[in-house]
């Protein structure tokens, strides 16, 4: 007869185990309303926070479609480049989450004073509300361009390391390309690949990683339209292409769309149609750094109707100075 | 000079690979060794000080100042019909290609007409892109370039080296300030508040070297906006902040962050070399700005024949060279308003030397060849 106390083998005691669990580095506890009256405050996250939100959104990013389709109505959202009061402004100007349902088109961060916080915000906003808010992959948000200009150095001066800035950078590889809108409105950060000619050829690309410096996936962030062109023509930024209204009327006809929209370049007035209302360009970025006097601009659209809502650079009004940070260049 | 065969300079920087045989080629060393001396003969001198120029400098002058004329002639486009830039400026860029060539011939002696074909795209990319009418500090490396191959070729000597900070280059800033605020041109590449500048970088290097030795002015006194108006006229780097000031809107610490940091440096000669490591760091190091750069014979991307003096590693044949300590120390310090204080690490040491292990990785062993002659 097999004694039967030799099958019941323990591996560790019950209560250990539960004690165990709690301390895993991995188990974090979510809070996004917490998380998101930090944010709004222009606050940043302790790291591990910040890392546990990264790390959620990645779970279900990763589980998006490259292209998210979105029903009307939808306001639109251009470049916001770290300008976390101005964005305040925008919510003013186009209706506060969750009541007013947003795509914005990439390039959350870089230039701007706030771009941590900036991007903090709209992470915990999507984290919240996730039917709400779409957020596209902008050229900046990828390794290569935030490392030079500006992102990863905000996030080394207020965590310490490069820790943070690497875990963002991992959202960053997953979030969705593009946003289609009632079938119809097209929505990615740059424009158009001479490599993409389908709506399906744009689901079929591997996005979950850093942007290459050319290919489809590069284009789409990077391209720009022109009138002065008919065809493509290598872009001068480096990457990408530039584009006329030719290839954009056979790519709206192809896939049975009435508009292109993107950000990517600065306007004047915020807002700007090219080629026939055929492709638009939305700038949310008012009064860019800080010297070009430009106004912002949402898009909004629901089912037909089309519309733009205008706003401009916050005043001063009191903001703390800052620390003074001397980088090591001086020491 | 060796008899040269000159040719029109292109890219050769495709790639982040590309790098480190850049940090190592001629045009690196001799263009650091250049701005290096420009820089020396300019401490503690003022903008307004009396400098003998020659016919060939008041040439040179005479010509940027058509460039301002041209400018000032060009009527600009209606406004509805474009993005933000005035496309009035792609008339400038047209007439400035189209002219280039005679206005450099006039003004340079006829035994480097030759290098014609070599100088004249340096100049005409000095004063920024037609397509995007953006301008960067990579336009204003093409002006300075343009300098490093005149000196080069003898037409400048070292004895002029003051005059081309003082009076040839902050001429070029004037013309450049007139076109960004005529023509609406847009910042290229900005790094926003993390920048010294969205347009340049170089007035900033040469500017504090000017001030060293300054007892009236500190770091700390170009925060106020009084200071900076009465003597923007001393200092290159006064100006700049002086024209910061003019054309930028909100607080200076929000917009100008960079500059707001570095004025707690305690003394110029500090800030000096600081601005000529950041300029190595931040410009010269950077990938979205220096793959527009163009080589050619003057301006040459051969791998250097001297084992650099400073502190960067020479090449090995060693996979994973041991890193040679850094020029610059690895924590920053922050100035506190309140008590307390905490240490920031710096990345640029690992980001270089994660460079360097990457680039070993995909060209184990291989040493680049010299870029194609022409047949």
């Amino acid at each position: 007869m097999i004694d039967t106390n030799l099958l019941r083998v323990t591996v560790c005691d019950e209560g250990e185990l539960e004690k165990s669990t709690t301390h895993f580095i991995g188990s974090r506890k979510i809070e996004p309303e917490q998380w998101i009256t930090w944010a709004s405050e222009c606050k940043y996250l302790p790291e591990s926070d910040a890392v546990a939100l990264c790390a959620t959104l990645i779970d279900r990013l990763s589980l998006e479609a490259n292209v998210v389709p979105v029903s009307s109505p939808v306001t639109i959202c251009g470049d916001i480049h770290g300008q976390f009061y101005d964005l305040l402004e925008l919510f003013k100007t186009g209706g506060t989450v969750p009541n007013t349902k947003y795509v914005f088109m990439g390039d959350y961060v870089d230039r701007g004073h706030y771009s941590l916080e900036t991007v903090t915000l709209l992470f915990c906003l999507l984290l919240k509300y996730p039917n709400q808010i779409t957020l596209l992959r902008g050229n900046h948000e990828s390794r290569r361009i935030s490392n030079v200009y500006g992102f990863y150095d905000e996030c080394q001066n207020k965590y310490g390391h490069g820790n943070v800035h690497k875990w963002f950078c991992k959202v960053f590889d997953v979030l969705p390309i593009g946003a289609l809108i009632d079938e119809s409105v097209l929505c990615v950060h740059g424009g158009l690949s001479p490599d993409i000619r389908t709506i399906d050829s744009l689901m079929l690309l591997d996005r979950a990683q850093e942007v290459p410096n050319k290919g489809p996936l590069c284009d789409i962030m990077w391209s720009d339209p022109d009138d002065d062109v008919e065809d493509w023509v290598i872009s001068q930024r480096g990457a990408g292409f530039v584009f006329g209204a030719k290839v954009t009327e056979e790519f709206l006809m192809n896939n049975d769309l009435s508009l292109l929209c993107r950000s990517h370049q600065l306007v004047d007035e915020g807002f700007k149609y090219m080629f026939n209302e055929k492709l638009a360009t939305v700038w949310s970025a008012p009064n860019y750094c800080y010297r070009c006097g430009n106004a912002a601009a949402v898009f909004e659209i629901d089912g037909n109707n089309r519309s733009t809502k205008y706003f401009n650079a916050v005043p001063d009004g009191s903001r703390e100075k800052p620390d003074r940070v001397v980088a090591p260049y001086f020491l | 000079m060796a008899e040269n065969s000159y040719k029109p300079p292109e890219k050769m920087i495709k790639n982040v690979f590309d790098l480190n045989p850049w940090y190592f080629s001629k045009a690196y060393e001799e263009y650091l060794a250049f701005l290096h001396r420009l820089n020396d003969s300019v401490v503690g001198v003022h903008t307004t000080a009396d400098m003998r120029c020659t016919d060939l400098v008041i040439s040179f002058i005479d010509m940027l100042d058509k460039l301002e004329k041209w400018a000032e002639e060009i009527p600009l486009e209606d406004v509805s019909e474009q993005r933000f830039g005035n496309k009035a400026y792609r008339k400038f860029y047209e007439k400035l290609c189209k002219e280039s060539p005679d206005l450099l011939a006039s003004v340079l002696p006829e035994n480097v007409h030759d290098a014609l074909v070599e100088l004249v795209p340096y100049f005409t990319e000095s004063f920024g892109n037609a397509t995007r009418i953006d301008y960067g500090s990579g336009h204003e490396a093409n002006f300075l370039i343009l300098l490093f191959c005149l000196q080069k070729l003898g037409v400048f000597t070292e004895n002029d080296d003051k005059v081309l900070v003082l009076r040839i280059f902050n001429k070029y800033l004037r013309v450049c300030r007139h076109l960004q605020t005529r023509f609406k041109m847009e910042p290229a590449g900005s790094r926003g508040v993390h920048a010294i500048d969205d347009f340049q970088f170089a007035p900033f290097i040469f500017g504090s070297a000017q001030l060293i030795g300054s007892k009236s002015i500190v770091p700390d006194s170009y925060l106020k906006k009084n200071i900076v108006e009465t003597h923007a006229h001393t200092s290159l780097f006064l100006d700049c902040v002086n024209f910061i000031n003019q054309t930028k809107t909100g607080p200076f610490h929000e917009h100008s962050n960079q500059l707001w940091n570095i004025s707690a440096v305690p003394h110029w000669k500090k800030v000096n070399s600081g601005m000529f490591k950041m300029y190595e760091g931040e410009v010269l190091k950077k990938f979205p700005v220096v793959q527009h750069m163009m080589f050619g014979s003057l301006f040459s991307f051969d791998r250097s024949e001297h084992p650099r003096e400073s502190m960067e590693d020479a090449p090995s044949q060693d996979p994973m060279p041991p890193r040679a300590p850094a020029q610059h120390g690895m924590f920053a310090f922050k100035i506190p308003s309140a008590a307390n204080t905490s240490t920031v690490h710096s990345s640029s040491v690992v980001e270089s030397g994660d460079l360097r292990r990457l680039h070993s990785e995909k060209h184990p062993n291989e040493h680049c060849p010299p870029p194609m002659a022409d047949a």
